[in-house]
C-alpha cells in the first residue's frame, strides 16, 4: 500500500532539478536559458558572473544556473558544482578551432568528484550555422565513449529557433539521478 | 513560500562564494604577478615570439588592459561609447560590452570577441591588436562610409547599432578595396594564425596547420621521401616499417623476420623476401640473400 503511495506521489510531485549549465564564452548559454524561461530571442552581453532561472517543464522544476564561460571566470565553475544534480554542458559547434579546448574544460568538469554523479547534456549549439560540426563528430572529439559510468547525451540544438533544446531537457528528464 | 525564501539564500550564498573566490583570485594573481614581473624582462628580451604553451599570461593581460585605454581604443568602435574591455579579435578592434555581444552573436567565423581581463592573449594577437587598433580600423572599415553619415552615439535602438555592424564586418559595405588583403598582411606581420571564414585544412586540431611544416622533415628523414606523399594514405599504410622489423637490434634481425614471416606462411617466397627487407634494412639484405 505504502509503495503504491509513494508511486503516486512520484507520478503527481514536482521533482527539483539543479542544473549546472556551462560552456566556452560565446557558446551560447545565456541565449539557450533566455529561450527556455520566456521563449525569447534576446540579443545577450557576455555574462561576468552568473544567471539563475527555474524552468519547469513536465513535472520537473529545473534551476538552472548559467555561469560565464571566459577563461578567468571557468576558474569560479567549481564554487558551483555542489548540489548540482547535471551538467549541461554548451558547445559553439560552429568554433571549431576552439572544441579541444572546450574538450578539456569538459575533462576537468567531468574529474570533480563532487559532479562524479550528474548527469551530462551535451547542447551542440548553433546548428544554423555554415561551417558546423555534426553532433556526431563533436560526441568523437570530446571522446565521450571515455566517461564509463555516467549519463552523457550530445543534443544538436539552435538557441535561437529552439530546437533541440526541448528534446534534450526531455532526455534530461528521464535520466536524472534518483536522489532528487 | 519558505522554498521561494530558501531559493533566496541559496542564491545569496553562492553569490557570496563567488565572490570571495574573486577576491582570492585576485590576491593570488597580484602575489604572481610581483614574482613574474622579474622573470619577464628576462623572457621578453631574449625570446621576443615564444611558443604558444610558454607565454606569460598575466604579462599579456597587463599590454591589452594597457592599450584598451589608450585613445581612441577607449571608445566603442562601433558605438563610440567609452569603457572598452571587448575586443572582436579578428578585426583588431576594441568595442563596448553591448557591441561585443553583437559581434558575438554573428558567430566566431564573423567575429572572434575577447575580453581584455578575463581571457588569454597571445602575444600574436596583441601584437595584431597593436597593428590595427580603432584607429585604423576606421580607416580600413569606415572607407567608404555614404556622406552625412552620422556616426552612432551608442543611444541608438539595438537594431540599428546591430544592423551598422553586420553591414561593416559581415558585408564590408564600407570597408576599403581589397581589404581581406590588407588583412591577411596584417595577420601574417602578427603572426595571427587563424583566418576567419575559412575553414581549417585539419578543423579538429588547431594547432595542426602550424604543425605540418615542423612535423614533416623529420618524418621525411626518417621515413623516407614517400611517408609525408599523402596524409591519407599515410593512415591506412602503417609507418612501423614492414613487417615491424625496422627498429630492432641487426644480429636479431634476420630469425625475428623469419618467425614473423612464417607466422604468415611466406616463408618459402624467399625473392618477395629479400626485396621487403631490402628496402626496410639494406645493410642486412645480403645476408638474407645467402639464406
Amino acid at each position: 500500500m505504502g509503495n503504491v503511495l509513494s508511486w503516486f506521489d512520484n507520478m503527481f510531485q514536482k521533482k527539483n532539478a539543479t542544473i549546472l549549465m556551462v560552456g566556452l564564452d560565446a557558446a551560447g548559454k545565456t541565449t539557450i536559458l533566455m529561450k527556455l524561461k520566456l521563449n525569447e530571442t534576446k540579443e545577450t552581453v557576455p555574462t561576468i558572473g552568473f544567471n539563475v532561472e527555474s524552468v519547469e517543464y513536465k513535472n520537473v522544476k529545473f534551476h538552472v544556473w548559467d555561469v560565464g564561460g571566459q577563461e578567468k571566470l571557468r576558474q569560479l565553475w567549481k564554487h558551483y558544482y555542489e548540489g548540482a544534480n547535471a551538467i549541461i554542458f554548451v558547445i559553439d559547434s560552429n568554433d571549431r578551432d576552439r572544441i579541444n579546448i572546450a574538450k578539456n574544460e569538459l575533462d576537468r568538469l567531468l574529474s570533480d568528484p563532487m559532479l562524479a554523479g550528474a548527469t551530462l547534456l551535451v547542447l551542440c549549439n548553433k546548428q544554423d550555422l555554415p561551417h558546423r560540426l555534426t553532433p556526431h563528430q563533436i560526441a568523437d572529439s570530446l571522446q565521450l565513449q571515455n566517461a564509463t559510468g555516467r549519463k552523457w547525451y550530445v543534443q544538436g540544438c539552435c538557441a535561437h529557433s529552439g530546437e533541440g533544446l526541448f528534446e534534450g531537457l526531455d532526455w534530461l528528464c528521464a535520466h536524472l539521478p534518483n536522489s532528487s | 513560500m519558505s522554498e521561494v525564501k530558501k531559493e533566496k539564500k541559496e542564491k545569496h550564498e553562492k553569490k557570496e562564494k563567488h565572490d570571495k573566490a574573486e577576491k582570492v583570485d585576485k590576491k593570488e594573481k597580484v602575489e604572481k604577478k610581483e614574482k613574474k614581473d622579474k622573470k619577464d624582462k628576462v623572457v621578453d628580451s631574449a625570446s621576443p615570439a615564444s611558443p604558444v604553451g610558454e607565454e606569460d599570461w598575466d604579462a599579456n593581460r597587463n599590454s591589452i588592459e594597457a592599450i584598451c585605454k589608450v585613445p581612441p581604443n577607449n571608445l566603442c568602435n562601433d558605438c563610440n561609447q567609452p569603457g572598452t574591455r571587448w575586443a572582436s579579435v579578428n578585426h583588431g578592434v576594441f568595442v563596448c560590452i553591448r557591441c561585443s555581444g553583437i559581434h558575438r552573436s554573428l558567430g566566431v567565423h564573423i567575429s572572434k570577441v575577447k575580453s581584455s581581463n578575463m581571457d588569454k592573449w597571445t602575444a600574436s594577437e596583441i601584437r595584431l591588436m597593436e597593428l590595427i587598433g580603432n584607429r585604423r580600423a576606421k580607416e580600413l572599415y569606415e572607407a567608404r562610409l555614404p556622406k552625412g553619415f552620422k556616426p552612432l552615439a551608442g543611444t541608438e535602438a539595438e537594431s540599428v547599432i546591430r544592423n551598422f555592424i553586420i553591414k561593416k564586418y559581415d558585408e564590408k559595405v564600407f570597408a576599403t578595396e581589397g581589404i581581406s588583403d590588407v588583412l591577411k598582411k596584417l595577420y601574417k606581420q602578427s603572426g595571427y594564425g587563424r583566418k576567419g571564414g575559412v575553414p581549417a585544412a585539419s578543423p579538429l586540431s588547431p594547432t595542426g596547420a602550424k604543425k605540418t611544416g615542423s612535423h614533416e622533415d623529420p618524418m621525411k628523414s626518417l621515413y623516407g621521401a614517400s611517408a609525408s606523399a599523402d596524409k591519407k594514405k599515410k593512415k591506412d599504410k602503417p609507418i612501423e616499417g614492414s613487417f615491424g622489423t625496422v627498429s630492432v637490434p641487426t644480429d636479431d634481425h634476420d630469425t625475428l623476420l623469419k618467425q614473423l614471416l612464417e607466422q604468415f606462411g611466406v616463408v618459402e617466397a624467399t625473392e618477395e623476401v629479400v626485396e621487403v627487407a631490402a628496402d626496410a634494412a639494406p645493410e642486412t639484405a645480403p645476408e638474407a640473400v645467402t639464406e
